[in-house]
């Protein structure tokens, strides 16, 4: 299959209009020209690690700190569905475990592959790789719920001594987390993807 | 396809671009190159993470181990340690001794406090208490118990094994005060905590008590705060105050209740009753003394006491007088009788047997200070009899028949010289009783009483509860309450009509027609004046009721004051009727 890489075309990113490859800036729209994203599996790299460092801090130290009347109570993550598990709410739970780690998981396991398929030329189905750095792209937002539910209910809850819900340190690096995930999934040049299948026939 | 008949597809719209050939950019050269400024990103993460961790590491707590009885309440990664009401620590784990005899809470205690936890420090667990005193510790009744620490505030080795105790210790290191053991025959008036009063106020508190290790008596300690800690000094005596004591003596009947909660808890006050005292260290032993009485009588007891020994000779009999009677000198006790013996002398040729009471006194009650020495005391006696002193036996008071030696002042004596060198004791002189007249007040007192005329007094009190018995039985009396009935219903109705004129002017001021309002508010008060006559003729009726029954009772003059009341309101009702006759309006516009 005919690439405009291969045939010594550049397309522009923001206006589609192809060039020659030696132009650098799109005459109607400005945009820098690039055949590649330049260091895309670097930037990709980058941001993963960046978002796998801050998702350790937001495993271990507490996403909620609940203070009511007669108690004060940290929990983290998995705590929180451990606690919703006893509570035989298992709806929420599945809910809360899928959103805060199935899916970051999921993304990390699945930009690691894509980075190291492309690096390492393994063989597989480019169709199915599009598919998933697709999948990847549009799953990274949901990830924000559980910061969201924290945010919300911190918003709601300011009983003063009665009962009090604020952030906790994991809030923040979960929310770190996804946008670094989320940016390490768009320096993802997907075309890096179809030049892997390209040269391994 | 190959490339090139794909370009050829392309081209013309790529060939125009060419003509505007915008610039070319030469590829970027160098280290920015082959790596992405994006790895700045996990580096700062990286680095920041590792910060937090090393500082959350480095600031770590200390570990320390509390040995408690039980875990009651304790609860892991909860329970607090306080220092001061401030949170310094948390519980981390609760596991037994090596032997299970002990409970251990592991405490991470904060690293800035850590140092200051030293082998003084101490540690109970708070917990709700309701004692006489009040209630404490209620906060822990919501937020779970915490553990209580208290250590000084001196930097030393720190210790990270310490045992708990049993309940808040009565002095932290950093109380300032005097602590003191004190000495009791038996326990069961004191109770741990129970409070050390001066003069009404608390100063201090005690421990719970222990028995001695010989069994004879137990042991408390006893803690006072600073500034009270100057009172207590070598000469202050300790007593209990628990409970009341009903004492009949000279001073009549006298009963004293400490503080309610002394009366529960037990009670321990003192005083100085000498001055010149020093102060005393921590750890000297105090008795406590069952009684206010036998404290101060404790001071002449004491053995190293500088007891001045002199004796005084008594004609006639001196039952009652016994070793141990006090020796007063204007009614303050300056000593007591130490011993009686009889002495034989011959004055002329009759044989005289007198009685000698060997007496000691405490130089230091005479008002010479706590210094005075038996010299001092001697030459101050010297002086006294000179001037008149002399020893006499008096009643200890008025019921019993106990005397007791009262040096007394008597200027129309003749002046004696006080020999300070006889045996064996110097010799205060003495006169003679006074004894009768005391028995003679006695029994004008007991006269007094038998003339009181009781019984007559009774008899009063009986006839005129009679009186009262008669009038309520009287015919009179029941008689007069159907016609009090029948006045009533009459009233019921003048009400019942009130209250119909009442509704009519009601009816009228909704209606819109201030005319059609005047009129119904005349025909209303046109029944005003009916209606002042029935009240009247109520009123004569009442008062004919009323007059039919005697005149002096308290029942007529209040009926006739309520007749008053009456006939004033059918008056006032009837110059309003005339009123609103006059001028109807009046109602409506409230003038």
């Amino acid at each position: 299959m005919t690439t405009a890489h291969t045939a010594g075309f550049v397309a522009c990113d923001r206006c589609g209009l192809v060039y020659a490859q030696d132009c650098a800036d799109c005459t109607r729209c400005g945009s820098a020209l690039q055949t590649r994203a330049p260091l895309s599996l670097q930037r990709t790299m980058a941001w993963l690690m960046a978002g796998l460092i801050a998702y350790l801090p937001a495993n271990i130290y507490p996403m909620l700190l609940t203070s009511t009347l007669l108690e004060r109570q940290e929990s983290t993550i998995l705590g929180g569905v451990v606690d919703l598990v006893h509570h035989g709410s298992f709806g929420v739970a599945f809910i809360v475990f899928a959103a805060s780690v199935v899916i970051p998981v999921g993304k990390f396991l699945a930009l690691f592959y894509l980075v190291f398929a492309v690096r390492r030329h393994w063989a597989m189905n480019s169709h199915q790789r599009h598919v998933m750095l697709e999948i990847v792209e549009f799953i990274g937002r949901w990830s924000m719920i559980d910061v969201f539910v924290v945010a919300i209910l911190s918003a709601l809850v300011q009983l003063d001594t009665v009962a009090t819900i604020n952030p906790g340190v994991a809030a923040v690096s979960f929310a770190l987390s996804v946008v670094f995930t989320m940016l390490a999934a768009q320096s993802l040049d997907p075309r890096l993807i179809w030049d892997e299948a390209e040269a391994t026939p | 396809m190959t490339p090139q008949e794909h370009t050829d597809a392309a081209r013309p719209d790529a060939a125009r671009r060419d003509s505007a050939r915008p610039d070319v950019r030469p590829a970027r050269q160098g280290l920015l190159a082959r790596i992405s400024l994006v790895w700045l990103v996990p580096m700062l993460a990286l680095a920041i993470s590792l910060g937090v961790a090393w500082q959350s590491y480095s600031e770590r707590g200390v570990l320390i181990e509390i040995g408690f009885d039980n875990a009651t309440g304790i609860e892991t990664s909860k329970t607090q340690l306080r220092y001061r009401d401030v949170t310094v620590g948390t519980v981390e784990r609760v596991t037994f001794s090596e032997d299970l005899s002990q409970v251990i809470a592991q405490v991470r205690v904060e690293k800035d406090v850590a140092g200051f936890i030293d082998a003084e420090a101490q540690f109970w667990v708070e917990r709700p208490q309701v004692s006489v005193r009040g209630i404490s510790g209620l906060g822990t009744v919501l937020s779970g118990v915490y553990i209580n620490g208290t250590w000084d505030n001196v930097i030393s080795a720190p210790e990270t094994r310490f045992t708990g105790l049993g309940r808040a210790p009565l002095v932290g290191p950093n109380a300032q005060g005097v602590s003191i053991v004190l000495r009791a025959r038996n326990g069961n008036q004191l109770a741990a905590g129970a409070p050390i009063v001066y003069k009404g106020i608390r100063v201090g508190s005690i421990e719970a008590p222990v028995l001695t290790p010989s069994g004879n008596g137990v042991i408390t300690n006893g803690f006072i705060e600073a500034p009270y800690d100057a009172f207590v000094t070598s000469a202050t005596r300790f007593w209990d105050t628990s409970g009341f004591s009903l004492s009949l003596g000279a001073g009549g009947v006298k009963l004293d209740v400490d503080s309610l909660a002394s009366l529960v808890e037990g009670g321990v006050t003192f005083e100085t009753l000498v001055s010149g005292g020093t102060p005393v260290d921590s750890g000297v032993i105090f008795p406590i003394y069952e009684s206010e009485a036998l404290a101060r009588n404790s001071l002449f007891q004491d053995a190293d006491a500088d007891l001045l020994s002199v004796a005084a000779q008594f004609d006639g009999s001196v039952g009652g007088l016994v070793s141990g009677s006090e020796v007063r000198f204007r009614g303050i006790k300056v000593g007591e009788v130490s011993g009686l013996t009889m002495t034989a002398d011959r004055v002329g040729t009759q044989r005289n047997v007198r009685l000698l009471a060997t007496m000691q006194l405490r130089p230091g009650s005479l008002g010479l200070g706590q210094d005075a020495t038996k010299a001092d005391a001697l030459a101050l006696l010297q002086d006294y009899v000179a001037q008149g002193l002399r020893a006499r036996l008096t009643s200890a008071n008025i019921l019993g028949g106990a005397l007791i030696v009262e040096l007394v002042e008597l200027p129309q004596e003749p002046s004696l010289t006080f020999d300070t060198n006889a045996k064996p004791y110097p010799l205060i002189p003495s006169v003679d009783a006074n004894l009768s007249d005391f028995n003679a007040t006695a029994e004008g007192v007991f006269k007094r009483i038998n003339g009181l005329k009781v019984e007559e007094l009774i008899a009063a009190a009986i006839s005129a509860l009679d009186s009262v018995n008669g009038l309520v039985a009287a015919d009179g009396t029941k008689a007069v309450l159907p016609e009090l009935t029948k006045t009533l219903e009459e009233a019921r109705l003048v009400l019942a009509d009130l209250r119909e004129a009442d509704a009519g002017a009601k009816v009228t001021s909704a209606l819109s027609s201030a005319e059609g309002a005047a009129k119904a508010v005349e025909t209303a008060a046109a029944r005003l004046p009916a209606l002042a006559e029935q009240l009247e003729r109520l009123t004569l009726r009442t008062e004919t009721v009323v007059s039919s029954y005697g005149e002096q009772s308290r029942l007529i003059s209040s009926a006739m004051d309520a007749l008053r009341n009456i006939s004033e309101a059918a008056d006032s009702l009837q110059s309003l009727a005339r009123a609103i006759q006059r001028n109807p309006n009046s109602l409506l516009l409230g003038r």
